[in-house]
């Protein structure tokens, strides 16, 4: 069991709902996942569109906790303007902030995010702020208040892992009582377990199970890779040495290899 | 005769009854009474209050609905 944003919860897991190749499949690779929060977005909805209603059903049917991103927000103001409204249609003060700077790798706008995540806490958010794995910025945003942290591994959906795992685990490392998420990147399940091992308290991810060829079989995949790098984590890791070592007793040798 | 009114409803112009509320709006448009949200000017309504909102000429409007995302 792990707490965030005053929840108990068993998985450290949390999961997008976007790209999956049916509505099926999404709900099938959600529950197999065992993740128990779930992103969702705010879009606007045309005359007669029943596949929005579809969507919102399946999502509460399975009664997760949900986290709606501001996805598309390329300011401060568009940012908390979405997550205001969100916290009405959704009932929950949980926001994914995403401000993005750049279109062409979706970095994260880091001065937009540290002045959207400042309103939205003092405005009674918990605040899950996407940012890049840059250390000054992550300061900036638990000085406004965020206890959260969502540090991304490499680009959204681009599932190249973790690009930078020193600076990932320079975040770790000085704010040790911060919830850490990686957010973004991860493509297999090996990026996951890294992740974890680095001491990161759970791995948000999308891409990575929506466009796998079997979406539900990469969830399950996922759902142990997490809990094994956690375990790896919390078991310890042994340190690297330069030479080899011998893992089988040397004393008791038999005889017969000393004429060898 | 009843006057009508040009309001911008997701981006798009739209013309509705003067006087109509949200909820006579909602189904001129054609939408379904189920589960959206609805930002007037900028500002969710509650709905509960979509009976005593009323929309006037030139409001913008926007129709939202929970969807997927990442």
């Amino acid at each position: 069991m792990w707490k965030i944003a005053g929840k108990e919860l068993e998985s450290r897991l949390l999961i997008g709902s976007a790209l999956y190749p049916s509505p099926l499949q999404m709900e099938e690779s959600i529950k197999t996942s065992g993740a128990q929060i779930v992103t969702v977005s705010l879009r606007r909805q045309n005359a007669g569109d029943k596949a929005a209603q579809s969507f919102w059903n399946i999502i509460k049917e399975m009664n997760l906790e949900i986290l709606p991103n501001t996805a598309g927000s390329h300011s401060a103001k568009e940012a908390v303007k979405t997550a205001q409204i969100a916290r009405e249609v959704f009932g929950t003060n949980w926001v994914k902030l995403e401000v993005i700077g750049d279109q062409y790798n979706l970095q994260p706008d880091p001065f937009e995010t540290v002045k959207a995540a400042e309103i939205l806490v003092k405005d009674g958010f918990e605040v899950f702020p996407y940012t890049t794995d840059d250390l000054v910025v992550a300061t900036k945003l638990v000085d406004v208040g965020c206890n959260i942290l969502m540090p991304w591994g490499s680009p959204i959906g681009s599932g190249q892992g973790l690009m930078n795992p020193n600076n990932l685990k320079a975040i770790r490392k000085k704010f040790p009582k911060i919830q850490l998420i990686v957010d973004a990147g991860i493509g297999k399940p090996s990026d996951a377990v890294e992740a974890m091992q680095l001491g990161y308290d759970a791995v948000l991810l999308n891409s990575a199970i929506a466009l796998a060829l079997d979406p539900v079989k990469m969830a399950e995949g996922f759902k142990y890779a997490i809990q094994a790098g956690r375990l790896g984590y919390e078991a310890g890791i042994m340190q690297e040495r330069e030479f080899a070592s011998p893992s089988t007793p040397v004393v008791g040798t038999p005889f017969w290899h000393q004429f060898d | 005769m009843v006057e009508k009114i040009e309001i911008v409803v997701n981006g798009e112009k739209k013309v509705i009854l003067n006087k109509s509320n949200i909820k006579e709006m909602i189904k001129t448009l054609g939408y379904e009474d189920n589960s959206f949200a609805v930002v007037l000017n900028g500002t969710f309504v509650d709905l509960k209050k979509y009976d005593e909102t009323k929309i006037a000429k030139g409001d913008t409007i926007e129709i939202l609905a929970p969807m997927a995302g990442g």
